[in-house]
């Protein structure tokens, strides 16, 4: 599935602009540390964090988009870095939880 | 040394998670990192040689060796404390020039903070340290075209020029 099919099955709110790629897994945390450690390329990263320093480690580690969970957003220059990145940002008011259970239901892992 | 036939297919181990911490000297500006595992690093100023240390900041980070899975080569990454994505430089800076050596696509620069930014004894994080955090990362990615090249922070032209975001869960405490 990609980026854009996602938006739509999972209603997720768009904040930047929409890079479309493949969403290969999904990956929870809200530790910066944890992504670089364990994210794969072309992961669903689901996030309350929204700090810039994510954006950082997203794009060392090349995550297909960011899903700001609870209703979370960034600020602006947290957007602009991220749209430099090429990085899609979403924010949905369900929790990381709830989505994940929605997730796996489209497929994904 | 390293097994010249085997294309390395490194990965993460000794995964040890911590606190990045940052001192600057009162007298003479200064400044100092390191990787700690404690919670409590001295957060009182002290005495060190002629340096008056205080605390500056502290964020939760992350340290990791490399290893290779076919040929069990392992690289420490003991000179890098920090990773940093460069967002900002003089058009002098070394760090800049990296990103101009390297041709088309989209080349991201993370600067690989060592211990002294200030480099007087000029050891920072190795060449061989530099490759294989290149070699690693740029071996995950996916997005066509996409590269990250790491520089070791001695080539930074100063630490307050360079301007980046540091990896590291800063406002931990703040999110809930
Ligand atoms: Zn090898
Ligand atoms: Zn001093
Ligand atoms: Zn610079
Ligand atoms: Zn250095």
């Amino acid at each position: 599935m990609n980026v854009s099919e996602l938006k739509g099955k999972a209603e997720l709110g768009l904040l930047n602009e929409l890079f479309d790629r493949e969403v290969e897994g999904v990956f929870i945390s809200d530790m910066v540390s944890d992504i670089v450690a364990g994210v794969h390329a072309g992961n669903l990263l689901l996030t309350i964090q929204t700090h810039k320093s994510l954006i950082a480690s997203a794009n060392l580690v090349d995550v297909s988009a960011v899903v700001y969970v609870r209703g979370k957003r960034p600020a602006e220059d947290v957007i602009e870095l991220a749209n430099r990145a090429g990085i899609s940002l979403f924010t949905t008011d369900q929790d990381a939880w709830k989505l994940a259970i929605r997730l796996h239901g489209l497929g994904l892992e | 040394m390293a097994n010249e036939a085997c294309r390395h297919d490194w990965t993460i181990v000794d995964l040890q998670n911590g606190y990045l911490v940052t001192e600057g000297c009162t007298r003479c500006g200064r400044r100092a990192s390191f990787f700690t595992l404690k919670d409590q690093p001295h957060l009182d100023t002290y005495m060190e040689g002629g340096h008056r240390w205080r605390f500056l900041a502290s964020a939760q980070s992350t340290r990791f060796n490399l290893q290779c899975a076919k040929c069990g080569i392992k690289v420490e990454l003991k000179n890098v404390i920090g990773l940093m994505l460069c967002t900002e430089c003089a058009e002098d800076c070394d760090v800049l020039k990296l990103k101009d050596e390297s041709e088309g696509g989209s080349t991201w620069i993370y600067v690989a903070l060592c211990s002294d930014p200030m480099h007087e004894n000029g050891v920072c994080v190795s060449d061989e340290e530099i490759r294989v955090l290149e070699e690693y990362f740029n071996g995950n990615i996916k997005s066509p075209g996409k590269r990250v090249r790491f520089a070791p922070c001695i080539r930074w032209k100063s630490v307050d020029v360079c301007q980046g975001d540091v990896i590291a869960d800063v406002g931990m405490k703040e999110i809930y």
